[in-house]
């Protein structure tokens, strides 16, 4: 019995390894994107990474066949949408100091980009992950692309105005 | 309104950039010019934001994974843990139950306490 328990985590901690050698690249770029922190100084996104990967491996033995990549995908993205609401409110730390590509977008406009441009996520799948509806969500992703590929002149005030307007 | 016009291959030649000037982000809330704009130029629109989003990616701290299995580790331990003590709180429940229901056995009609027993009519 403790043989078989010892075998079967040494297993899943080689499969384990694994995965994470091949996406962790990947899904650390998609959370660094998702929290707008420069490349080399992202410890949100590490965070957000280390404990989506933890959730990962707890249910590693009940995958049953699932790919193990989305479901950390879909992971890091539930915590994303929950933290940033959480810290939507509060008012010392409603906008942090953002820098990246998406440095200028609101929270759920960087979110729905990173799943359906960069991950690729079909755009129902997202609506249902986010509990909005798909044209919402096709709204929103255009409006974010249209803000990323011609950024306002100037970017502090419309885009705060424009982020509150976005957020129900 | 938006689907009068037919679409016009030369509008994909446009460049975007002078069109969206005054119908991107203002535009957006008004369906009409935004709209068609956006349906024409979608698949060169997203390739843009695709390739803007690409560039330069992070680093992968090397003790992610080992973390990661640190963090998960300890997770799986306490749901066994906490599945232990359900369990053992449930096998304890049933127990103190039966013991309870063997010793005060409820289903035995109780004695009277109002009326005396009759006895003695018998011979009336």
């Amino acid at each position: 019995m403790r043989e078989r328990h010892a075998s079967r985590e040494a297993r899943r901690a080689r499969e384990f390894e694994t995965f994470v050698a091949g996406a962790a690249g990947r899904l650390l770029h998609a959370a660094t994107l998702l929290t707008a922190e420069a490349p080399d100084a992202n410890p949100r996104a590490r965070r957000l990474l280390a404990l989506s990967l933890a959730h990962t491996y707890a249910s590693w033995d009940r995958l049953h066949g699932e790919d193990p990549y989305d479901r950390a995908r879909q992971h890091l993205a539930t915590r994303f949408a929950r933290a940033a609401w959480h810290r939507y409110g509060v008012p010392g730390r409603a906008r942090l100091r953002s820098a990246g590509p998406l440095g200028p977008l609101a929270p759920q406009e960087r979110l729905i980009l990173v799943l359906r441009l960069y991950e690729g996520v079909a755009e129902e799948q997202t609506a249902a992950l986010l509990g909005l509806p798909v044209e919402r969500v096709r709204a929103i992703c255009d409006r974010a692309t249209a803000a990323l590929l011609h950024p306002p002149p100037s970017p502090a005030r419309p885009v705060t105005a424009e982020a509150k307007a976005a957020t129900p | 309104m938006r689907d009068e016009r037919p679409e016009h291959p030369r509008d994909d030649v446009r460049d975007d950039r002078s069109g969206d000037r005054h119908g991107g982000r203002r535009g957006d809330r008004h369906p009409g010019v935004a709209g068609r704009e956006v349906r024409v130029n979608r698949p060169r629109r997203e390739a843009a934001a695709r390739r803007i989003m690409e560039q330069s990616p992070p680093r992968v701290p090397p003790d992610l994974c080992a973390e990661a299995v640190r963090r998960g580790g300890r997770m799986l331990r306490r749901r066994t843990a906490a599945r232990r003590l359900m369990w053992l709180l449930l096998a304890a429940a049933a127990v103190a139950f039966a013991v309870w229901a063997l010793t005060v056995q409820p289903w035995v009609e109780p004695p009277s306490e109002t009326t005396p027993p009759v006895t003695g009519w018998e011979g009336w």
